[in-house]
């Protein structure tokens, strides 16, 4: 395979593969992709090149980057996803440090597509925001409805008209039904949880 | 210059990345974006003649999706607690993470910010739940990411106390 489709195939990966040489620069292997191409463009015009600059995550991470390529080929470290805004796009980022062939390479994945977990973390904690909120609904309206259970059973022990005991108990059971549904309601955000764990 | 991280810590949606974003850029939007994975913003701040760089950690909401892990906690100086004034909830889940704090980095300061103050008469944390963390030793501030209130102090008083020579396993 050529060195082009290689290229190429990094690109369409969303990774960008750095060096890190002796002396404690950064090089790309790849081609670099437009979010990291102002870093290595300011550094190929004189300045000195910083990761750690254009992403301020990595200046915390590279020390165990480091310790990872001192471990040797079998160590690595993984930075857990981190975001960096780059031409006002905000970039879901995930940096891994590994040692191939006693070079030490940094490796950062941009996660897009279903490898970004944002929509779908967004859209389950908007449930769960949604979901208490209705839970509070529900408590304020218990109280009422308790003190309307209340005096339907005051009014229960008071000489009636038959009809009028029937409407009574009609009410207590109404009244105890929507207790009993409004008391299943808490097991909804279970089933939010298992639709939107992230993989 | 000095330099120190200080990380932002709470339940999803309390407020921590409008809280950072009123402080740095003086922006605040109603949408609510949540938070994945960890975002770092710089800001530079004079405290007491001492020129400071703080690296504000923004950390991923505390929930049943991400657990905020430790490695993200090591080398911090200080951090912020946050707390959604409207969801009681949020409180135990920032004493949760103090304890994961402390027991991760022992002996920095930390303050716990009761946020959404705008929203104060929708609040359902009472006052003696206020008192009671006021009387354990935890400095509280109330803050308000849409209008600005109590955010510049918190963050100033937080870098001014992780300035200060401290006794370790203290609390603000």
């Amino acid at each position: 395979m050529s060195d082009t489709l290689f290229a190429n195939l990094f690109r369409v990966l969303g990774l960008a593969v750095i060096e890190r040489l002796p002396n404690a620069a950064f090089h790309p292997l790849t081609p670099s992709p437009d979010w990291l191409s102002a870093v290595f463009d300011a550094a190929q015009s004189g300045a000195r090149n910083s990761l750690g600059g254009a992403f301020p995550f990595l200046d915390h991470f590279l020390p165990r980057a480091e310790a990872a390529w001192n471990d040797g080929p079998r160590a690595s470290a993984d930075s857990g996803l981190f975001a960096a805004t780059v031409g006002g796009e905000e970039l879901l980022l995930r940096a891994t440090a590994v040692t191939v062939d006693e070079r030490k390479l940094l490796v950062i994945e941009h996660m897009t597509g279903d490898a970004d977990s944002r929509p779908l973390l967004q859209r389950a904690r908007e449930q769960q925001l949604e979901h208490e909120r209705l839970m509070r609904q529900i408590s304020t309206a218990q109280a009422p409805a308790a003190a309307v259970r209340e005096g339907l059973l005051q009014l229960q022990d008071t000489p009636l008209a038959p009809e009028q005991l029937t409407i009574v108990e009609r009410v207590l059971r109404a009244g105890d039904d929507l207790q009993s549904a409004m008391a299943v309601l808490p097991s909804a955000p279970h089933r939010l949880r298992r639709q939107a764990r992230p993989r | 210059m000095i330099q120190k991280k200080i990380c932002m810590l709470g339940a999803f949606a309390v407020g921590k990345t409008s809280l950072v974003s009123r402080y740095v850029s003086s922006l605040f939007s109603e949408k609510y974006l949540t938070t994945v994975g960890v975002k770092v913003d710089k800001k530079q701040l004079t405290v007491d003649g001492h020129d400071v760089t703080l690296m504000l950690w923004d950390l991923y909401g505390q929930d049943d999706y991400q657990n905020v892990k430790s490695s993200q906690l090591q080398g911090m100086s200080g951090y912020l607690l946050v707390v959604d004034g409207t969801r009681s909830a949020t409180l135990e889940i920032a004493r949760q993470l103090q304890q994961k704090a402390s027991q991760t980095v022992s002996g920095v300061p930390f303050i716990l910010l009761l946020n959404k103050v705008d929203l104060a008469s929708e609040w359902e944390i009472d006052e003696p739940a206020f008192f009671k963390l006021v009387e354990q030793g935890w400095r509280v501030i109330r803050t308000s990411a849409k209008t600005g209130e109590g955010v510049d102090e918190a963050f100033f008083q937080l870098t001014r106390a992780m300035l200060a020579p401290r006794p370790p396993h203290e609390a603000l």
